[in-house]
């Protein structure tokens, strides 16, 4: 069994009366791919969030490779490995696809603080990057405004930019969101090979059942900010626990 | 082609450094008088440019760091008997220090917290300087002994209008290289990725609080630079560079030039100077009315100011013209 790299114990997220995440006992594995599922609102992107720093938790810890991060802010939990990308796609419109990639890299494999060197000249923060772009076929888009790619170009892109920092573990948050079937299949294709090519451990929320199947190796339930079950997708099919939250009491 | 376009901005930039270096021998004293205080101009709203253009944090209290620099210079000069160079040095100092501080007060607020605070600091700054007469000689101000200045084995007097108008230039211009160089670095470029999307920043790896802590303090350095030049032109300083007026002037330069092109504060300053000065001595009561309304034109018509728009134009073209080569090819 190869060891744990992230824990939650007893993780706790409150917004006023609503709890969001609710004592979330949570554990993966390096080199897993763990799917986060549920219902709208069953608290996938607050308990993201939470991994990430974006929110500080109610209560509870949350340890990253042997490591207490709970009280860290988001910059340095990405500094550790731990990357994340967004359900709301977040990039930087106004630059190049070139530049928001590099900028991720240069905190993954440059000098993020050096104030005297160029930018575009080291050489192995542009190897990285051209890399990333190799990997999605991006190389002719390079220079292009970020905001002006197509909805499916930026979602991809997305995902590359959680790629660029070098994590150890990459959060997901539905990368599908808003794609078609022919373009949904494209980015699973990317995210297998990915996740194969560079055995990076990955959490992905996701709702779309296909995606689903085809990446994960472990499927986790949450509802109402709790963890229902968790198992293979046969096992998760058949509980019936979930075919009452996802269908009703009725079926 | 990257070659040539390489080669056009180093003819750009010759044609330019001629320009300014020959400017004081073909220009009447008056409108040298006139450039040298650009120059300053220039420099002290790429400071706000800095702040605004470079970071997206509207700092409408800049007159507090052209204010500090400046009395930096006078004070030294005065109480302390250096040099115009050891002055320029104090002007740094007391900006640096004063701007860290206020950076580390301001830039844990949100945006319109940052707006409502700088301009209360400046104000205070404003009656302070106004009412310590002993020390800065309120709106009278301080008229400095200071006659000369040393560069290397050379003596120059800064009555000498020409030697000034070089010393103001060299100045200015070494400070605007190291700020075109920083936002070329990947620590600048950071800073830019600040003001683009904030929470996608920090969720890469970048400690955002501190890069608009940086941004700060280097915009407060070079408009306090900016503030070190201004006894250096006039032998004078007054408390009234703390008005607010003079950050309504920075926000004004740089967005009719162009705010986050850095070049666009200078010519920004250059148009508005020579307008207020053609302008306001046939139309004294209307000149400010005519700013208005350039502002508005400016807004409609090219909201990134003169630089960004003709930027944004020019990037566009080119945009055409890379599909036409490609639709050829294809």
């Amino acid at each position: 069994m190869s060891e744990l790299i992230l824990e939650t114990k007893e993780l706790t997220k409150n917004f006023g009366g609503l709890c969001a995440v609710g004592g979330v006992d949570f554990m993966v594995r390096s080199g897993e791919v763990v799917a986060l599922i549920g219902p709208n609102g069953a608290g996938k992107t607050t308990f993201f969030n939470l991994l990430s720093g974006v929110l500080p938790p109610s209560s509870g810890r949350i340890y990253f490779k042997g490591r207490d991060i709970s009280g860290l802010p988001p910059h340095r939990r990405c500094r550790l490995g731990l990357s994340r990308t967004f359900q709301k796609t977040s990039l930087f419109p106004e630059l190049s696809v070139f530049e928001n990639l590099r900028l991720g890299a240069e905190v993954g494999y440059g000098r993020r603080n050096a104030f005297w060197r160029k930018a575009d000249r080291d050489p192995r923060v542009q190897e990285v990057v051209e890399g990333l772009l190799a990997l999605v076929e991006f190389q002719d888009k390079a220079q292009e405004l970020t905001g002006n790619l197509s909805h499916g170009d930026q979602r991809l892109l997305e995902v590359l930019m959680g790629l660029a920092t070098r994590p150890d573990l990459l959060l997901l948050d539905e990368p599908s969101a808003g794609l078609s079937p022919a373009e949904t299949r494209q980015l699973t294709r990317q995210v297998k090979r990915l996740s194969q090519e560079s055995i990076k451990t990955v959490i992905i929320v996701e709702h779309d059942m296909e995606v689903v199947a085809e990446l994960a190796s472990r499927i986790c339930v949450l509802h109402q900010g709790r963890i229902l079950c968790t198992g293979s997708l046969q096992e998760v099919k058949s509980d019936p626990r979930v075919q009452e939250v996802y269908l009703g009491r009725s079926a | 082609m990257r070659l040539a376009r390489k080669g056009g901005r180093w003819m750009g930039l010759a044609v330019l450094a001629a320009v300014f270096l020959a400017a004081p021998h073909f220009l009447q004293p008056y409108w040298r008088g006139i450039l040298t205080e650009v120059l300053m101009w220039g420099l002290f709203a790429l400071g706000f440019d800095i702040i605004f253009g470079k970071t997206g944090l509207l700092n409408f209290g800049m007159s507090a760091f052209i204010g500090m620099g400046s009395y930096g210079y006078a004070l030294a000069v005065q109480h302390l008997g250096v040099g115009m160079w050891s002055g320029l040095l104090a002007a740094l100092l007391v900006s640096l220090v004063f701007s860290y501080l206020v950076g580390l007060l301001v830039t844990r607020f949100g945006s319109h917290y940052f707006v409502v605070f700088t301009i209360i600091i400046s104000m205070i700054l404003f009656f302070l300087a106004m009412n310590l007469r002993g020390l800065t000689g309120g709106d009278m101000g301080i008229i400095l002994r200071l006659r000369e200045f040393q560069l290397g084995p050379w003596s120059f007097s800064l009555r000498n209008a020409v030697a000034k108008y070089y010393l103001v230039l060299g100045v200015v211009a070494a400070a605007f290289y190291l700020v075109l160089r920083f936002f070329d670095s990947p620590l600048g470029r950071a800073i830019v990725a600040v003001k683009e999307n904030e929470l996608r920043t920090e969720v890469i790896g970048y400690d955002t609080k501190q890069l608009k802590l940086i941004s700060f303090t280097l915009s407060g350095v070079v408009a306090g630079l900016a503030g070190g030049l201004y006894p250096v032109i006039n032998n004078s300083t007054n408390a009234e560079l703390f008005f607010w007026f003079f950050s309504g002037k920075a926000v004004l330069w740089t967005v009719v030039g162009g705010a986050g092109t850095l070049w666009g504060p200078f010519l920004g300053a250059g148009i508005m100077v020579y307008l207020e000065d053609v302008l306001s001595s046939w139309l004294v009561d209307y000149y400010p009315i005519m700013v208005g309304v350039l502002l508005i034109v400016i807004i409609l018509l090219a909201p990134k100011g003169i630089l960004g728009s003709l930027q944004q134009w020019l990037r566009h073209q080119a945009g055409k013209k890379q599909k036409g080569d490609r639709g050829a090819a294809a």
